[in-house]
């Protein structure tokens, strides 16, 4: 177990290794350095700005200084947004703002997406079931920023219930956890009810029943934990939407967020920024990637960690 | 049953075609129309299907009968209501000429909504569609390949998909907007082939979408074909085909590639809503297509500019982008349960 | 050995509602079953002895349904049971083993917790004592180390060993019933050998009812006392198994053994297979579901279904050349 942690840990590293040097390289492979967009800039300017900057240097010297600097915590500063405020600076005071956000959604849409799949299974071909049908199914095919308009819309511009922006108050955050919560939730209610109608048609089940066991017990002892294996599959990719969603309910909702933030450095090209936000992100995707896989390892007892599964 | 006498006739040993007769003879469909059948029994997926083609009708056909186009600023007519005219339109109406009435209004710059909406469902669908083609070229070679070809080119094509599968895509797709802007706006500039300047018109963002899902959404595909080919290289047919000498190239296209063709269809049907929402998100960010091209995304992006005012220029596209993509995704399930039935829960 | 009714089927009928109409998967079966006798159900697949023998349990699958006939269980019809009853009665009085052990036991549980937990749900025992309960019925399956083995999950298990826990989970209530469906078909023939004699053995040390469904007469003869056989979801012949193996009456079962290898066969002698393919029952005909495939077929046997027609001690075939050989003497042909 630990042994294959670590093993996941080094690969993890080396796959953010590529990513972060994939980041950097494409950066520079831009044609033009972003100082040349502002006004009146003379040459021997450029070269002082180029030099302040370390751009003067051969591509694979600045990218070794740059992991070398990003690993101490220095990633730049921002030559745009906030001129000349260090980039980790600018992600400390953002991202957790992001994070509560997510963090949120990530609760709620987990727990609910789980028990509705539950129910729809156990009521199937039922009216409830009829009814998370549809809910899940139209769920999924709305974007995120048409439910995260529409709830303002309701709540914040018509009804004047919730707040239309910010995070000030715990009702500021109702509407942005809900919004991003809400795709994953009908995705987790429908891939929990599949896979648990799935397992219910699985020989163990029938020997369980054969055996005389309440229904309860077979739904929640025998069912639940093997139909919550696919679950557990789409943490990852859960995660993954819950940043990328982000960025969209903080637009929406003008939440001072990383997401708001990395959307506006990319428009206005502070490469610092962005290569700063795309590596933490990267970095923090596979990290998490490490850890659903070993959730998974405790939920289904086949999967062999140690052995690489090959 | 004591007492019971039997006829002569009834003791006679019956002919062959007598007991043929008794056989009655299940109807054997075709793959095809079994399959047909099974998605016109599916009502939902039926409706689906006639949204779709609705869809299609009124984004390729309908602004042919609208007398406006998407990038036409009418003077004096900005930001009108549904059905309302400006004064401009209100005099040519007193003197008897006929306007054409604004269904969904203008927005800020005067330009009807309606056909707006119109091309971005046009541009909407065309993305989906050319991007799951992509999807479904590249994946579909790579993945026949490596799972014919197996052994170490298996592997080693494997770990690429699974280094690919690992890349945070909508970080590239972001990343790429930033990369590739500038060198094809140079190249549009510059070059006055027709490729470029048709290109030009897509914008630099739908440009870069169609790369990305050409270098990253593959994967998929290329899982369920390799596995697929797996499969049904143990079959025996296969093994028969590859006894009487038939090559490798000859066995994907006769026999292989055909039996995974309803996973093909399905899995490129489905990946058109997840492209159309992967471009409706970037658009919605102001990151994919550029003005005055518009696709829903970046219709709804502008809707919220006047969320206050004109809340129902969020809400059309917002409506028109989702029941689209509902469609699509019902249509793709019914068409999946209609070919495998096994799927089917 | 006492001769007391454990269950009796009466004109059991079971169909399932499709969409392409009714499939009647069983259609009116009756038979009885001694305390402490084994019988053995032949047929192949299709022919709804599994079915009927799930009905049994109660745990038919939507979209099947028994319409029609009574399962008495020590006098009790069993089909009248609600959903409580039915469920203390399943695992406590009957139980059941299935044919594919890799995937009949939960993957992501211990096999000690599977087994303690058929213990805990029908009687009032400690975790103590269902765990010792849980470990003798291991021993008792010929399985070492239980300690150990109690605490490991199913996928360490192999295929057999699978199905020795299957069997101990099966007994371990002491069920009067043990209705055992073609345990050995998924396992090797080695397997297969061991997991029989295992059942021997414990035929003999537990006097306890039995039903085993198979297609493979060659279990039938080594374990059962009788035999139905079953064709088109109707028993077209039952008797003791060594009158039925010795003097087949229904030509079905002829067919049967002609086409199974004999030990004892003459080197010269070849198998013969039974011409055509089994019954289409979503169009079952009205005659003898045997009748088309049939070499003695005549015209009666295409319009009207035969009744049983004793052929000696208990031995019941369901043919009507059998009706016409007992009548020949009595009545004639008119």
């Amino acid at each position: 177990m630990t042994k294959y942690v670590i093993k996941r840990l080094v690969i993890a590293i080396f796959t953010i290794l590529i990513i972060a040097s994939l980041t950097f390289l494409l950066m520079n492979a831009v044609p033009g350095s972003p100082f040349l967009t502002e006004h009146g800039v003379s040459d021997d300017t450029m070269l002082a700005l180029e030099a302040k900057y370390g751009m003067d240097k051969p591509l694979p010297i600045q990218l070794k200084n740059y992991l070398v600097s990003f690993v101490q915590g220095d990633m730049g500063v921002s030559i745009k947004m906030q001129k000349n405020r260090p980039v980790s600076e600018i992600i400390l005071e953002k991202f957790p703002v992001s994070v509560k956000v997510g963090i949120w959604a990530l609760i709620w849409s987990v727990t609910v997406g789980i028990v509705l799949g539950c129910l729809a299974a156990h009521y199937r071909g039922k009216v409830l079931d009829s009814i998370l049908r549809v809910v899940s199914t139209v769920g999924i095919a709305i974007p995120g920023f048409v439910v995260a308009s529409l709830l303002l819309i309701v709540f914040g511009v018509k009804l004047r219930l919730l707040p239309t922006s910010g995070l000030d108050s715990w009702q500021g955050y109702l509407m942005p956890a809900f919004a991003l919560g809400f795709y994953p939730m009908c995705y987790i209610a429908r891939l929990t009810r599949s896979s648990m109608l799935d397992v219910i048609h699985q020989d163990y089940i029938r020997t369980a029943k054969a055996k005389g066991l309440g229904n309860r017990t077979i739904v929640f002892k025998h069912a639940l934990r093997n139909s919550l294996i696919p679950v557990v599959t789409y943490l990852g990719p859960l995660i993954a939407y819950l940043i990328t969603g982000g960025f969209v309910v903080e637009t929406v909702f003008a939440i001072p967020g990383l997401g708001k933030y990395f959307v506006q450095s990319i428009m206005c090209r502070d490469y610092p920024i962005i290569m700063g936000t795309t590596i933490l992100l990267a970095v923090l995707l596979v990290i998490m990637m490490v850890v659903v896989d070993i959730v998974y390892k405790l939920v289904d007892p086949r999967i062999q960690l140690g052995k690489g599964g090959e | 049953m004591d007492s019971r006498i039997f006829t002569v006739e009834e003791m006679r040993v019956a002919t062959p075609e007598e007991k043929q007769s008794v056989i009655v003879e299940r109807e054997v469909a075709s793959f095809w129309s079994e399959a047909w059948g099974r998605l016109k029994a599916n009502k939902v997926a039926m409706v689906a299907l006639v949204i779709i083609i609705l869809y299609i009708v009124l984004a390729f056909v309908g602004p042919v009968f609208i007398p406006y186009t998407y990038a036409e600023q009418i003077r004096g007519a900005e930001n009108l209501r549904p059905f309302t005219y400006s004064q401009t339109e209100m005099i040519a109406k007193e003197h008897g000429a006929t306007v054409f009435p604004h269904i969904f209004g203008t927005d800020s710059l005067g330009r009807d909504f309606l056909v707006r909406i119109l091309y971005g469902t046009r541009v909407s669908l065309a993305i989906g569609v050319v991007a799951s083609l992509i999807v479904l070229v590249i994946g579909s070679i790579y993945g026949s390949i490596a799972g014919y070809v197996g052994g170490k080119t298996d592997v080693i094509m494997m770990r690429v998909v699974d280094v690919i599968y690992s890349v945070p895509e909508v970080l590239v797709v972001l990343l790429l907007q930033v990369v590739l802007k500038t060198p094809l706006d140079n190249w549009f500039s510059h070059s006055q082939t027709g490729l470029a300047n048709f290109m030009n018109t897509l914008g630099t963002g739908l440009i870069s979408i169609f790369i990305t899902f050409g270098i990253l959404y593959w994967v998929g595909m290329a899982r369920i074909i390799r596995g697929q080919i797996l499969t049904l290289k143990q079959q025996e047919y296969v093994t028969a085909a590859r006894s009487i000498g038939a090559k490798g190239k000859f066995i994907i296209k006769k026999h292989l590639l055909p039996n995974c063709i309803g996973q093909l269809i399905v899995t490129t049907c489905l990946q058109i809503p997840s492209a159309i929402f992967l471009e409706s998100f970037l658009s919605f960010l102001g990151l994919g297509v550029s003005a005055p091209l518009a696709s829903l995304g970046s219709l709804a992006s502008d809707g919220l500019k006047g969320i206050y005012t004109y809340t129902y220029r969020l809400i059309i596209p917002s409506l028109v982008l989702s029941i689209m993509i509902l469609a699509l995704n019902l249509f793709g399930d019914g068409l999946r349960d209609a070919l495998d039935p096994r799927l089917k829960k | 050995m006492e001769k007391k009714k454990l269950l009796e089927v009466k004109d059991l009928r079971v169909s399932f509602f499709t969409p392409a109409g009714e499939v009647k998967a069983v259609g009116g079966i009756s038979y009885d079953l001694n305390y402490g006798e084994v019988m053995g159900i032949v047929g192949e697949s299709g022919s709804g002895k599994s079915v009927e023998a799930y009905s049994i349990i109660g745990l038919l699958q939507s979209p099947g349904k028994v319409i029609g006939g009574e399962i008495l269980f020590e006098g009790e019809n069993i089909l009248t049971y609600d959903e409580k009853k039915m469920r203390a009665f399943r695992g406590n009085s009957v139980s059941m083993i299935f044919q594919n052990p890799m995937t009949c036991l939960n993957p992501v549980y211990t096999v000690g917790n599977q087994l303690m937990e058929a213990v805990l749900c029908h009687e009032h025992v400690s975790k103590e004592e269902a765990k010792k309960r849980a470990m003798e019925m291991l021993t008792l399956v010929g399985i070492n180390n239980v300690e150990k083995r109690m605490k490991q999950y199913p996928h360490e298990f192999s295929g057999g060993m699978r199905q020795r826990v299957m069997i101990a989970m099966g007994m371990i209530c002491n069920p009067k019933l043990l209705i055992a469906d073609e345990p050995t078909t998924a396992l090797d023939v080695t397997i297969q050998a061991q997991i029989l004699e295992l059942m021997k053995e414990l035929k003999e040390k537990i006097q306890m009812s039995c039903i085993f469904i198979t297609h493979n007469l060659g279990v039938v003869a080594e374990i059962c006392d009788k035999v139905s056989v079953m064709y088109g979801g109707r028993i077209i012949e039952q008797g003791l198994v060594d009158d039925v193996f010795e003097h087949p009456a229904h030509p079905y079962t002829q067919g049967l053994l002609r086409s199974m290898p004999r030990v004892d066969a003459e080197s010269y002698e070849r198998l013969i297979p039974i011409e055509g393919t089994p019954v289409d029952l979503l169009n079952a005909p009205q005659g003898c579901p045997f009748a088309p495939r049939c070499e003695h077929c005549r015209r009666i046997c295409l319009d009207e279904m035969p009744d049983y027609t004793s052929v000696g001690n208990g031995h019941q075939s369901a043919c009507w050349l059998n009706a016409l050989q007992a009548l020949e003497g009595g009545s004639e042909v008119a």
